[in-house]
């Protein structure tokens, strides 16, 4: 495959039960849903490999759902997602850690439920630490760190398992200044060094910044995909 | 139905190794909490033992039972029900005890009720020990029969992973669901013969039957035998066994392969 993702009339739709009961009942006779909410619409995205998409909406309008279907967390209702490449995906940096295990244990733990092996980890685990910059921390319960140490390491396990793809989902919003300074720079490096990646902002200069094009969802349907000025400039006057 | 079957044991297999991994990061989990750690679960089964024996003891004194001395009779029943226990009481929220890995990764979600067993049972296997240490003392092991223990650990094995599949993600999905299987999960306790017998009831022979359609009831009786009677399972009732734990497993996989899409926007 030349390109590195392929979405190709992607529909995602949430069903609706009036009753909870009646989601058992749909499981075993696919009947009993009292309707279906759109999320998403006929999408049609390509990236090339090496590109940077930036994606931009307001909230509610199916990004998040978008990146996390073509990141694997969720499924499409209808359509189909080709991807060409490992993925990695920065959408919550947070999630799978364990409190009473050290950063360095969680990394490992969240490492097997990311399905990367071991010895991946055992080969860039000082590099992840030294990314992280936690000192002494990074061996001690994760319970005790600040909002922004937590994103360093989840961050920094992401990035470093080196990934072919990368789905990046507004992670730049959490965390505190010193997070934030250190992973755009790591991440400004990743975006140099040919990497293809979904990238959703609500920053207008992270978006031109950093991609070659960007695709405007409103509403479930994307309204606009192209340059990046452009894109900014209607997104802007419509809000 | 032979779709989710194929799908469910497919991606088991390919995950066999990352499963057992997770398996035992969850059960440290639960026991790192205290300094005394996996020892709890030693002291809670003492303790658990001690408990059921003594009230035994009260409400009927402690003579043989069913023609076993009443230690080795506690013990061959409560060793595969503090299995079935745990997990038809904490097995059974794996879906929801994971929802965090279902929103946030991708997983190959039909293995979490079967990792959630696999570490219920890894945690559990201490808990032989305490078995074995007391049908040494009161000199029971000589009729210990491997084979058929063996036969009977793995038979309730395969049926909790299957039980698992199809119960988790109705919990999941319903809390009416899941107010229904907490009343009823006391039940199974007093319905199964864990610290009673059936030859109290022999003059009742349709309750007797009917309580043996309870497969936990094949399961317990079957550790007796391997402990103490000895007695190969009986043809009809095993065919009776395999073929409930064949429909489980037809539902449960068709409810996980179902639904695997679906968890991320339901919980």
């Amino acid at each position: 495959m030349e390109n590195a993702i392929e979405i190709i009339n992607l529909k995602k739709y949430y069903y609706l039960f009036d009753k909870e009961y009646k989601k058992i009942i749909w499981t075993f006779t696919k009947r009993g849903s009292t309707g279906k909410k759109k999320v998403l619409d006929n999408i049609n995205i390509t990236v090339k490999k090496g590109e940077i998409v930036g994606v931009i909406g307001k909230n509610g309008t199916g990004k998040s759902t978008l990146m996390k279907i073509v990141a694997g967390i969720t499924f499409p209702t209808g359509g189909e997602v080709r991807v060409d490449g490992t993925i990695g995906s920065l959408i919550n940096l947070n999630a799978g850690f364990f409190p009473d295990y050290t950063g360095r244990k969680n990394i490992y733990y969240k490492a097997s439920l990311m399905g990367v092996p071991k010895e991946e980890i055992d080969k860039s685990i000082d590099k992840m630490e030294e990314f992280a910059d936690i000192g002494q921390y990074f061996d001690m319960p994760i319970k005790m760190y600040s909002s922004g140490m937590r994103a360093r390491v989840g961050f920094a396990l992401a990035i470093f398992s080196n990934p072919d793809i990368l789905i990046i989902d507004e992670v730049f919003a959490v965390g505190d200044k010193d997070f934030r300074q250190k992973s755009y720079k790591k991440t400004k490096e990743m975006f140099e060094s040919g990497k293809s990646i979904l990238f959703s902002s609500h920053s207008d200069d992270q978006i031109r910044s950093f991609c070659d094009r960007v695709i405007y969802i409103k509403g479930g349907k994307i309204v606009f995909d192209g340059h990046v000025e452009e894109g900014l400039k209607i997104y802007n006057g419509q809000k | 139905m032979f779709k989710a079957l194929k799908f469910v044991v497919k991606e088991h297999i390919q995950n066999i190794g990352r499963m057992c991994k997770i398996a035992v990061d969850h059960m440290k989990k639960q026991t790192s909490l205290t300094s005394l750690g996996i020892w709890w679960i030693f002291i809670g089964d003492i303790i658990h033992y001690a408990i059921y024996f003594t009230f035994r003891y009260l409400m009927t004194g402690g003579g043989d039972v069913q023609g076993m001395h009443i230690l080795v009779f506690l013990s061959s029943g409560l060793v595969p029900w503090f299995f079935i226990n745990d997990i038809i009481n904490s097995g059974s929220k794996a879906i929801l005890k994971n929802k965090a890995i279902i929103t946030s990764f991708a997983f190959p979600i039909t293995t979490i009720p079967t990792i959630e067993v696999l570490s219920i049972f890894i945690k559990r296997l201490f808990s032989l020990v305490i078995a074995f240490v007391i049908i040494s003392i009161v000199g029971y092991a000589q009729y210990f029969n491997v084979l058929l223990f063996l036969y009977y650990f793995i038979a309730m094995f395969i049926f909790m992973v299957g039980f698992n599949l199809l119960i988790s993600p109705m919990i999941a999905l319903s809390n009416d669901f899941n107010m229904l299987y907490s009343s009823l999960t006391r039940l199974f306790f007093f319905a199964t013969p864990v610290i009673w017998s059936f030859d109290r009831i022999q003059h009742m022979p349709l309750v007797i039957t009917i309580l043996k359609l309870n497969p936990f009831a094949y399961i317990i009786m079957g550790f007796r035998d391997a402990f103490y009677y000895g007695e190969i399972p009986d043809l009809q009732y095993s065919i009776y066994f395999w073929s409930l734990t064949i429909v489980v497993y037809f539902f449960g996989s068709y409810a996980q392969f179902r639904l695997r899409k679906y968890y991320a926007d339901f919980i």
